[in-house]
Protein backbone atom coordinates (compact mmCIF):
# COMPACT_ATOMS: atom_id res chain seq x y z
CA UNK A 1 0.00 0.00 0.00
CA UNK A 2 2.44 2.46 0.66
CA UNK A 3 5.00 1.79 -1.63
CA UNK A 4 1.54 2.55 -4.46
CA UNK A 5 0.86 5.25 -2.79
CA UNK A 6 4.42 6.67 -3.08
CA UNK A 7 4.51 5.19 -6.98
CA UNK A 8 1.29 7.14 -7.31
CA UNK A 9 2.67 10.07 -6.10
CA UNK A 10 5.50 9.91 -8.73
CA UNK A 11 3.38 9.03 -11.58
CA UNK A 12 0.73 12.24 -10.48
CA UNK A 13 4.07 14.37 -10.59
CA UNK A 14 5.45 13.17 -13.76
CA UNK A 15 2.17 13.50 -15.26
CA UNK A 16 1.68 17.32 -13.98
CA UNK A 17 5.32 17.93 -14.69
CA UNK A 18 5.08 17.11 -18.35
CA UNK A 19 1.69 18.72 -19.14
CA UNK A 20 2.12 21.58 -17.46
CA UNK A 21 5.82 21.62 -19.29
CA UNK A 22 4.03 21.33 -22.72
CA UNK A 23 1.16 23.89 -21.85
CA UNK A 24 3.82 26.49 -21.01
CA UNK A 25 5.26 29.65 -22.45
CA UNK A 26 8.99 28.93 -21.63
CA UNK A 27 8.90 25.30 -22.15
CA UNK A 28 12.14 23.29 -21.53
CA UNK A 29 13.26 20.23 -24.06
CA UNK A 30 13.22 16.98 -22.20
CA UNK A 31 16.65 16.75 -22.70
CA UNK A 32 18.84 19.33 -22.87
CA UNK A 33 20.96 19.22 -26.12
CA UNK A 34 24.38 17.77 -25.47
CA UNK A 35 27.85 19.75 -25.87
CA UNK A 36 28.57 20.35 -29.91
CA UNK A 37 31.62 18.76 -31.31
CA UNK A 38 33.41 22.23 -31.94
CA UNK A 39 33.35 25.70 -30.49
CA UNK A 40 31.55 28.61 -31.72
CA UNK A 41 33.69 31.32 -33.29
CA UNK A 42 33.25 35.16 -32.66
CA UNK A 43 33.57 38.48 -34.22
CA UNK A 44 34.68 41.29 -32.47
CA UNK A 45 31.09 42.39 -32.32
CA UNK A 46 29.93 39.03 -31.12
CA UNK A 47 32.60 39.22 -28.39
CA UNK A 48 31.11 42.86 -27.18
CA UNK A 49 27.56 41.50 -26.92
CA UNK A 50 28.73 38.36 -25.16
CA UNK A 51 30.96 40.27 -22.39
CA UNK A 52 27.40 42.64 -21.86
CA UNK A 53 25.26 39.96 -21.71
CA UNK A 54 27.86 38.58 -18.23
CA UNK A 55 29.43 35.62 -20.47
CA UNK A 56 32.05 34.46 -18.52
CA UNK A 57 35.48 35.32 -20.39
CA UNK A 58 38.46 33.51 -20.18
CA UNK A 59 42.56 34.53 -20.85
CA UNK A 60 44.52 31.66 -21.90
CA UNK A 61 47.41 33.76 -22.01
CA UNK A 62 50.48 33.49 -19.56
CA UNK A 63 49.80 35.78 -16.21
CA UNK A 64 52.55 38.25 -17.36
CA UNK A 65 50.62 39.06 -20.69
CA UNK A 66 47.18 38.95 -18.68
CA UNK A 67 48.47 41.02 -15.96
CA UNK A 68 49.80 43.76 -18.77
CA UNK A 69 46.46 44.04 -19.91
CA UNK A 70 43.27 41.82 -20.56
CA UNK A 71 39.74 42.17 -21.72
CA UNK A 72 37.91 44.07 -18.36
CA UNK A 73 36.21 41.11 -16.25
CA UNK A 74 38.38 38.44 -17.43
CA UNK A 75 39.81 35.42 -15.45
CA UNK A 76 43.41 34.05 -16.52
CA UNK A 77 43.46 30.48 -16.64
CA UNK A 78 47.03 30.00 -18.92
CA UNK A 79 46.49 26.76 -21.49
CA UNK A 80 49.16 24.53 -19.45
CA UNK A 81 47.23 25.54 -16.10
CA UNK A 82 44.13 24.20 -17.50
CA UNK A 83 43.73 21.28 -15.25
CA UNK A 84 45.44 22.48 -12.24
CA UNK A 85 42.55 25.21 -12.53
CA UNK A 86 39.43 23.00 -13.47
CA UNK A 87 38.28 23.41 -9.63
CA UNK A 88 38.31 27.00 -10.27
CA UNK A 89 36.73 26.95 -13.47
CA UNK A 90 33.94 24.45 -11.59
CA UNK A 91 33.77 26.69 -9.08
CA UNK A 92 33.46 30.24 -11.48
CA UNK A 93 31.17 28.77 -14.02
CA UNK A 94 28.33 26.31 -14.13
CA UNK A 95 28.20 23.84 -17.05
CA UNK A 96 25.53 25.58 -18.88
CA UNK A 97 27.13 29.02 -18.82
CA UNK A 98 28.28 30.68 -22.08
CA UNK A 99 32.09 31.13 -21.92
CA UNK A 100 34.02 32.42 -24.42
CA UNK A 101 38.07 32.39 -24.52
CA UNK A 102 40.64 34.30 -26.23
CA UNK A 103 44.49 34.33 -26.64
CA UNK A 104 46.96 36.62 -28.34
CA UNK A 105 44.85 36.22 -31.87
CA UNK A 106 46.86 35.28 -34.84
CA UNK A 107 48.49 31.74 -34.94
CA UNK A 108 47.91 31.51 -31.34
CA UNK A 109 45.95 28.38 -30.90
CA UNK A 110 45.57 27.83 -27.22
CA UNK A 111 42.13 29.71 -27.07
CA UNK A 112 40.93 27.13 -29.63
CA UNK A 113 42.37 24.41 -27.90
CA UNK A 114 41.59 24.85 -24.43
CA UNK A 115 37.41 25.52 -25.82
CA UNK A 116 37.53 21.97 -27.41
CA UNK A 117 39.04 20.78 -23.47
CA UNK A 118 36.18 22.65 -22.25
CA UNK A 119 33.45 20.84 -24.40
CA UNK A 120 35.27 17.57 -23.59
CA UNK A 121 35.16 18.48 -19.14
CA UNK A 122 31.16 19.06 -19.80
CA UNK A 123 30.61 23.07 -20.91
CA UNK A 124 28.19 23.40 -23.53
CA UNK A 125 28.01 26.57 -24.34
CA UNK A 126 32.05 27.98 -25.50
CA UNK A 127 33.46 30.00 -28.16
CA UNK A 128 36.17 31.63 -29.53
CA UNK A 129 37.13 35.31 -30.10
CA UNK A 130 39.09 34.65 -32.84
CA UNK A 131 40.41 38.28 -33.21
CA UNK A 132 42.15 37.62 -29.63
CA UNK A 133 43.13 40.81 -27.05
CA UNK A 134 45.00 42.94 -29.81
CA UNK A 135 41.76 43.30 -31.95
CA UNK A 136 40.30 43.97 -28.43
CA UNK A 137 42.71 46.68 -27.71
CA UNK A 138 43.21 48.06 -30.49
CA UNK A 139 39.63 48.77 -31.15
CA UNK A 140 39.78 50.68 -27.71
CA UNK A 141 37.29 48.62 -25.97
CA UNK A 142 37.13 48.47 -22.00
CA UNK A 143 40.74 46.62 -21.13
CA UNK A 144 42.52 46.15 -17.24
CA UNK A 145 45.61 45.87 -16.02
CA UNK A 146 47.16 44.10 -13.56
CA UNK A 147 46.11 40.82 -11.98
CA UNK A 148 42.64 40.73 -10.59
CA UNK A 149 41.39 37.83 -8.52
CA UNK B 1 14.05 7.02 21.83
CA UNK B 2 11.57 4.04 20.05
CA UNK B 3 9.10 6.00 21.71
CA UNK B 4 10.20 9.60 20.38
CA UNK B 5 10.60 7.71 16.96
CA UNK B 6 6.98 6.56 17.07
CA UNK B 7 5.02 9.58 18.63
CA UNK B 8 2.09 10.02 16.35
CA UNK B 9 2.05 13.68 18.37
CA UNK B 10 5.45 14.22 17.03
CA UNK B 11 4.72 12.68 13.41
CA UNK B 12 1.32 15.19 12.78
CA UNK B 13 3.64 18.06 13.80
CA UNK B 14 6.67 16.80 11.35
CA UNK B 15 4.59 16.13 8.90
CA UNK B 16 2.41 19.25 8.82
CA UNK B 17 5.66 21.27 8.84
CA UNK B 18 7.81 19.29 6.07
CA UNK B 19 4.60 19.70 3.87
CA UNK B 20 4.63 23.24 3.86
CA UNK B 21 8.49 23.47 3.48
CA UNK B 22 8.18 20.75 0.27
CA UNK B 23 4.98 23.08 -0.99
CA UNK B 24 6.79 26.30 -0.22
CA UNK B 25 9.69 25.02 -2.29
CA UNK B 26 8.23 23.68 -5.08
CA UNK B 27 6.10 27.26 -5.88
CA UNK B 28 8.87 29.49 -7.08
CA UNK B 29 10.60 26.46 -8.94
CA UNK B 30 7.13 26.12 -10.50
CA UNK B 31 6.74 29.44 -12.01
CA UNK B 32 10.46 29.18 -13.73
CA UNK B 33 11.48 25.96 -14.73
CA UNK B 34 14.44 27.04 -16.59
CA UNK B 35 16.24 29.11 -14.19
CA UNK B 36 15.81 26.01 -11.67
CA UNK B 37 17.08 23.61 -14.62
CA UNK B 38 20.06 26.18 -14.43
CA UNK B 39 20.76 25.88 -10.64
CA UNK B 40 20.74 22.02 -10.96
CA UNK B 41 23.42 22.28 -13.65
CA UNK B 42 25.32 24.45 -11.32
CA UNK B 43 25.58 21.44 -8.77
CA UNK B 44 27.19 19.28 -11.34
CA UNK B 45 25.54 16.27 -10.12
CA UNK B 46 23.42 15.29 -13.25
CA UNK B 47 23.99 14.48 -16.44
CA UNK B 48 22.92 17.37 -18.63
CA UNK B 49 20.63 14.69 -20.41
CA UNK B 50 19.13 14.39 -16.77
CA UNK B 51 18.95 18.14 -15.74
CA UNK B 52 15.91 19.29 -18.04
CA UNK B 53 14.02 16.42 -16.83
CA UNK B 54 14.61 16.46 -12.87
CA UNK B 55 13.71 20.53 -13.24
CA UNK B 56 9.75 19.35 -14.91
CA UNK B 57 9.33 16.75 -12.44
CA UNK B 58 10.40 17.43 -9.19
CA UNK B 59 9.11 20.69 -8.15
CA UNK B 60 5.87 18.77 -8.60
CA UNK B 61 6.74 15.93 -7.00
CA UNK B 62 7.18 17.82 -3.92
CA UNK B 63 4.19 19.62 -4.29
CA UNK B 64 2.33 16.96 -4.71
CA UNK B 65 4.16 14.99 -1.66
CA UNK B 66 3.67 18.25 0.63
CA UNK B 67 0.01 18.50 -0.03
CA UNK B 68 -0.39 14.36 1.23
CA UNK B 69 1.43 15.37 4.24
CA UNK B 70 -0.18 17.90 4.79
CA UNK B 71 -3.45 16.45 4.30
CA UNK B 72 -2.50 13.07 5.90
CA UNK B 73 -3.77 11.35 2.90
CA UNK B 74 -1.21 8.73 1.63
CA UNK B 75 0.62 10.30 4.24
CA UNK B 76 3.32 7.00 4.66
CA UNK B 77 3.98 6.59 1.00
CA UNK B 78 3.99 10.54 0.84
CA UNK B 79 6.92 9.66 4.24
CA UNK B 80 8.45 6.98 1.48
CA UNK B 81 8.72 9.89 -1.12
CA UNK B 82 10.17 12.42 1.23
CA UNK B 83 12.67 10.48 3.19
CA UNK B 84 14.66 10.14 -0.06
CA UNK B 85 14.15 13.32 -1.65
CA UNK B 86 15.64 14.82 2.23
CA UNK B 87 18.17 12.43 1.91
CA UNK B 88 18.96 13.43 -1.83
CA UNK B 89 19.18 17.05 -0.77
CA UNK B 90 21.86 16.59 2.06
CA UNK B 91 23.75 15.24 -0.67
CA UNK B 92 23.59 17.40 -3.29
CA UNK B 93 24.25 20.12 -0.46
CA UNK B 94 26.94 18.66 1.09
CA UNK B 95 28.37 17.93 -2.35
CA UNK B 96 28.36 21.02 -3.46
CA UNK B 97 30.01 23.10 -0.28
CA UNK B 98 32.59 20.28 0.15
CA UNK B 99 33.54 21.19 -3.78
CA UNK B 100 33.70 24.45 -3.09
CA UNK B 101 31.21 25.21 -5.82
CA UNK B 102 30.16 29.13 -6.34
CA UNK B 103 26.28 27.98 -6.05
CA UNK B 104 23.11 29.73 -5.46
CA UNK B 105 20.99 27.60 -3.45
CA UNK B 106 17.70 27.44 -5.47
CA UNK B 107 15.79 25.51 -3.33
CA UNK B 108 12.74 28.22 -3.38
CA UNK B 109 13.07 29.48 -6.89
CA UNK B 110 14.99 31.42 -8.71
CA UNK B 111 18.54 33.15 -6.82
CA UNK B 112 18.93 31.91 -3.31
CA UNK B 113 21.78 32.36 -0.86
CA UNK B 114 25.28 30.44 -1.50
CA UNK B 115 24.86 27.54 0.42
CA UNK B 116 26.96 26.61 3.52
CA UNK B 117 27.62 23.81 5.79
CA UNK B 118 24.44 25.26 7.59
CA UNK B 119 22.53 24.68 5.01
CA UNK B 120 23.77 20.90 5.15
CA UNK B 121 23.06 20.60 8.83
CA UNK B 122 18.67 22.33 8.30
CA UNK B 123 18.60 19.36 5.14
CA UNK B 124 19.87 16.85 7.78
CA UNK B 125 16.94 17.81 10.33
CA UNK B 126 14.70 17.59 7.73
CA UNK B 127 15.86 14.16 6.56
CA UNK B 128 15.44 13.13 10.64
CA UNK B 129 12.32 14.41 10.65
CA UNK B 130 10.82 12.77 7.14
CA UNK B 131 12.39 9.40 8.80
CA UNK B 132 10.73 10.18 11.97
CA UNK B 133 7.10 10.55 9.75
CA UNK B 134 7.95 7.40 8.32
CA UNK B 135 9.11 5.07 11.23
CA UNK B 136 5.52 6.40 12.30
CA UNK B 137 2.76 6.35 10.02
CA UNK B 138 1.95 3.24 10.40
CA UNK B 139 -1.76 3.96 9.59
CA UNK B 140 -3.69 7.12 7.88
CA UNK B 141 -3.58 9.63 10.19
CA UNK B 142 -5.00 12.97 10.65
CA UNK B 143 -7.84 13.72 8.80
CA UNK B 144 -8.18 9.74 8.33
CA UNK B 145 -8.50 9.41 12.30
CA UNK B 146 -10.52 12.82 13.14
CA UNK B 147 -12.91 11.40 10.67
CA UNK B 148 -12.93 7.45 11.89
CA UNK B 149 -13.56 9.32 15.46
CA UNK B 150 -15.89 11.50 14.83
CA UNK B 151 -17.86 8.50 12.57
CA UNK B 152 -17.58 6.29 15.42
CA UNK B 153 -18.88 9.00 18.02
CA UNK B 154 -21.80 9.53 15.65
CA UNK B 155 -23.01 6.31 15.55
CA UNK B 156 -22.18 5.62 19.16
CA UNK B 157 -24.14 8.51 20.59
CA UNK B 158 -28.26 7.73 19.25
CA UNK B 159 -28.08 4.63 21.40
CA UNK B 160 -27.81 5.10 25.05
CA UNK B 161 -28.88 1.34 26.07
CA UNK B 162 -25.79 -0.40 26.94
CA UNK B 163 -24.81 -3.11 24.81
CA UNK B 164 -24.76 -6.76 25.71
CA UNK B 165 -21.44 -7.61 26.97
CA UNK B 166 -20.11 -4.20 27.74
CA UNK B 167 -17.63 -3.71 30.42
CA UNK B 168 -18.57 0.03 31.31
CA UNK B 169 -22.16 -1.08 31.65
CA UNK B 170 -22.81 -1.33 35.65
CA UNK B 171 -26.20 -2.99 35.94
CA UNK B 172 -27.86 -1.71 32.99
CA UNK B 173 -31.39 -2.74 32.33
CA UNK B 174 -32.11 -6.00 30.09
Amino acid sequence: MTLSTAAALFAVATVCGLTANAVSSGRLPLVAAGPPSAPRHLSLSQTVDAVARGDIVVDTRSAESYAAGHVAGAVNVPYAQRVARLADLRTTAAYRKPIVVYCRGGDCKSAERFADWLLQEGWSDVAVFDGGYPVWEAAGLDVERGVTE
Amino acid sequence: MRRLLCSRRLSLILRVTIGIVLVWASLGKLLDARSFADSLDAYQLLPLAAVNLTAIVLPWLELVTGLALISGIGARGAGLVATPLAAAYVVATASVVARGLDVSCGCFGEGGHHLTWWDVALRVVLLLAAIQVLAAERTLAWPATLITRARDHGSAAPSDSPRPGDPTTRGGKP
